[in-house]
């Protein structure tokens, strides 16, 4: 009989466009021409860049998932924000991002205990959905509040 | 793949890790390693540059330990820029981290004036960390190489130069003379029996007695 965990992990890791309810990180394809070449500058994605670069269909590469730090930055970006630093770790990572000429702040997602069992993908999936859904719209809320 | 593609594949991968590990990551200043390809330039004369400079920040352990590492780094972020912005660009300047809060900047010597006049903006680093309007200062120390003395011992002067500065204040920058060398600062530190609070200051040693007397903090004498 399968544990708990087995199951809970099968659930999670369906085609499904989400994580517990969280959405997973975008392919590589979507991402904007200005990130992928960052990433592939950055040396988070290998490749060849026109392949990578308005994501041809069909293409391997850009059908899967963004690197959690390449969807973290791209998804600021879209709101206007430049990431200025990137710390991960294993089961968490913070990020820190300008949100005015000298204006920054430190926001992170950290995955829970009970989450455990997660593969490394699903976790990066996780705490990427975490971040857009939970941290981050409470953070949006506490700057404008302050500006 | 053939031998000749993997072999020009793993070039191009060298040429990338090489200028990687050329830049700082905090501040896309140079990096420690950029700083000793100078210097190795500057030693063997053929190097541009024939002023150093050093800088670091004023009580920015406290500006970590009060608001977190991740306020310090943004602190040497805005440093980076406002170098990059006021002495790379504007001056022909080259600028590195030599690590932590550690500045090192070359000039050369025809810009030294117009460094001068600048360099008070190191004094005053505004930024925000988490809606907290924090700020962080530098103050420096130069040495002119004169053509017989190693970079190592260039700097050397030019930190002691700094450590003068500090005393001075924030974005003050100092120049490295004989009397530097003659009358240098040491540092005198006491731990106060009655409070526990550490007393630390740096002064010119033909000046200096030879402990510190009282604790600014509870006025007790040590």
């Amino acid at each position: 009989m399968p544990s708990i965990s087995c199951i809970i992990h099968a659930m999670s890791s369906t085609l499904d466009d989400t994580i517990f309810g969280l959405p997973r990180r975008p392919r590589i394809a979507d991402a904007s021409a200005g990130t992928i070449l960052w990433a592939v500058a950055g040396g988070l994605l290998a490749g060849p860049v026109g392949a990578l670069v308005g994501g041809a269909a069909g293409n391997a590469i850009a059908n899967q998932q963004q690197p959690l730090e390449m969807a973290i930055r791209e998804y600021l970006a879209h709101h206007g924000f430049e990431v200025t630093f990137f710390y991960p770790a294993p089961r968490a990572f913070k990020v820190t991002f300008r949100y005015g000429p000298t204006a920054y702040w430190t926001a992170e997602s950290i995955m829970p205990d009970s989450l455990l069992h997660l593969s490394p993908e699903d976790s990066a999936d996780w705490l990427y959905g975490n971040f857009v859904k939970n941290e981050l719209p409470s953070v949006l809320h506490r700057i404008r509040r302050a500006s | 793949m053939s031998l000749d593609e993997a072999i020009s594949r793993l070039e191009a991968l060298i040429t990338e890790v090489r200028q990687a590990s050329l830049v700082d990551e905090k501040t896309a200043l140079g990096s420690p390693l950029a700083l000793r390809n100078e210097e190795r330039l500057i030693n063997e004369g053929k190097s541009d540059f024939n002023v150093i400079v050093f800088g670091d920040l004023n009580d920015f352990k406290q500006l970590n330990d009060e608001h977190t590492h991740d306020a310090g780094d943004v602190g040497i972020k805005r440093v980076g820029e406002i170098i990059n912005e006021m002495i790379i660009v504007d001056l022909e300047a080259k600028a590195f981290r030599q690590g932590g809060d550690e500045f090192v900047i070359l000039l050369k010597q025809d810009s030294v004036e117009r460094f001068l006049s600048v360099s008070s903006a190191l004094g005053n680093i505004l930024f925000s960390h988490k809606d907290q309007d924090l700020q962080t200062a530098m103050s420096l120390g130069y040495a002119f190489s004169d053509g017989k003395t190693s970079f190592s011992d260039l700097l050397g002067r030019a930190e002691a130069a700094c450590q003068i500065a500090k005393v001075q204040g924030d974005g003050v920058c100092v120049k490295w003379t004989d009397e530097t060398k003659l009358n240098p600062l040491i540092r005198l530190s006491e731990r106060c029996r009655n409070c526990g609070a550490r007393t630390t200051c740096n002064i010119a040693q033909l000046n200096a007695p030879p402990r510190l007397k009282c604790c600014p903090s509870c006025g007790e004498e040590f």
